[in-house]
């Protein structure tokens, strides 16, 4: 199961400049906080982390507009696993 | 103060940068530079001696070759080679050899591949660098055209390369290339190519106005064959590794710049005294020498301590781009600073501030330009 906090944590640390910024749930990531390459950081860390696979179809703009929407999209290929 | 002084230097780390910081000023700043300067000849002793102190693997851990330095150390050891030797080619090369091969080959490579590759680069005997730009991708980095279609057991990489830092001399090249089917950040792809191999086509230098004896040229590869071991990490991945790789080279690229701004800003201050004590009137100058050595100290201070971040953890782009932007601006407007010491004379091709200023003009433009940084450190601060 996905531990938020960690996600939350990662995203803060990994591309806020202010590290003590608070970031919601809601928040908009891509494109206004994190760039494509920004994605595929947060690739390597939720495949990393959360033991799931990506694919190439996961890499669309909706799946990584928000916090929520990351963590939608593990725990859509964790239950798929 | 300069970077031997800084406070969060260890014993260790200070001792190896007051020692690259003789060398580099006793045997690498010789008589020969003006003449290959002008002619853009890349020093192949000057490398070999980099390798004897160990900077061809500075960062990388010692079992693969490397000298295990912290960031914050490379930050004092590079600052130190840039103060003292005047060869800032010499030094831009043995950047992009240490960001572009070794620091990817180290976090990403497999065990066969680090053993194959990585004491060779640390030892300095191969010369590595990356290769992604195109002579079409203009501002996107991952626009590539160079494709590596999978054949059998083996990937065909078929496409060409620009603007690549030691492409001349280089023997191991890490070829971004994009699997088919893919686009964008998607599916790009390195894989490890050796010098010599079948269809990789190395052009002649490319000429430049700064950092001339750092090699600059073109690649074609005309179904270049490479097998599956080849790739650098997985497949259709390789925007991490080049995102690590930029992480490192921000953090760390204006090291040698930031020691060369030094060297020229104490050779300034000494005509300054000079030309005093003969009459002159130095005028605003002293306010300029005042206002270079200010913003020099911030640079420094904004590059160790940022360094000594992420060596305690922190991590993400955002944080190396401010230090690169704010070291290529410092050392840019330093350049266009210091030459007002000697008045008119200063315009004379023979000017020891010439050849600064013409290196310092690339530090806002590679690795990213000033725009690019500004807007990383934007988007870090949700604008």
């Amino acid at each position: 199961v996905i531990e938020p906090e960690s996600l939350r944590d990662f995203v803060r640390q990994e591309f806020l400049y202010d590290r003590n910024s608070p970031l919601g749930d809601d928040d908009p990531l891509f494109p206004d906080v994190m760039d494509s390459l920004g994605v595929m950081t947060v690739v390597h860390f939720v495949e990393n982390a959360y033991g799931v696979s990506l694919a190439d179809s996961d890499l669309r703009a909706e799946n990584f507009r928000s916090l929520r929407t990351i963590a939608a999209l593990v725990e859509r290929r964790q239950a798929a696993a | 103060v300069t970077g031997l002084d800084h406070p969060l230097l260890d014993p260790d780390s200070r001792a190896f940068a007051e020692d690259v910081r003789r060398v580099a000023t006793e045997e690498l700043a010789d008589d020969s530079f003006p003449e290959r300067e002008r002619a853009g000849d890349f020093w192949e002793a000057g490398w070999r001696r980099c390798a004897d102190l160990g900077l061809c693997g500075l960062p990388a851990p010692t079992e693969w070759g490397g000298r295990g330095a912290s960031r914050l150390a490379t930050a004092a050891a590079l600052e130190a080679l840039g103060y003292g030797c005047p060869d800032a080619g010499l030094v831009f090369s043995l950047n992009a050899h240490l960001w572009s091969a070794v620091i990817p080959l180290w976090k990403f490579g497999s065990a066969r591949q680090r053993e194959a590759y990585l004491p060779r680069l640390c030892s300095g005997d191969w010369i590595g660098l990356h290769a992604m730009t195109e002579p079409e991708s203009g501002s996107d980095a991952f626009a590539l055209r160079t494709v590596a279609r999978p054949v059998g057991d083996e990937f065909v990489i078929s496409g060409s390369k620009t603007m690549i830092t030691n492409a001349p001399q280089a023997t191991l090249f890490i070829i971004f290339a994009r699997l088919p089917e893919t686009e964008g950040v998607r599916g790009v792809t390195p894989f490890l190519v050796e010098r010599g191999a079948p269809g990789l086509e190395v052009a002649r230098p490319m000429q430049k106005l700064g950092l001339r004896t750092s090699p600059l040229g073109e690649l074609t590869l005309n179904d270049v064959s490479v097998s599956r071991d080849a790739i650098l990490g997985r497949p259709g991945r390789g925007a991490q590794v080049f995102a690590a790789s930029m992480q490192w080279e921000r953090l760390l690229i204006m090291a040698g710049q930031i020691g060369a701004l030094q060297q020229s800003l104490e050779q300034a201050i000494g005509c300054a005294r000079e030309r005093r004590s003969r009459g002159y009137v130095i005028g605003d100058v002293a306010d300029r020498l005042v206002d270079t050595d200010v913003a020099l100290a911030a640079a420094r201070a904004l590059l160790y301590e940022t360094a000594w971040a992420y060596d305690q953890g922190e991590s993400g782009p955002a944080r190396a781009a401010a230090v690169k932007l704010f070291a290529a601006e410092t050392v840019l407007r330093g350049a266009l600073e210091l030459p007002q010491v000697l008045d008119g004379l200063a315009y004379h091709a023979e000017s020891p501030f010439d050849r600064r200023l013409r290196d310092a003009l690339g530090g806002r433009l590679y690795s990213g330009t000033s725009q690019m940084m500004r807007q990383i450190v934007a988007r870090g601060m949700g604008l």
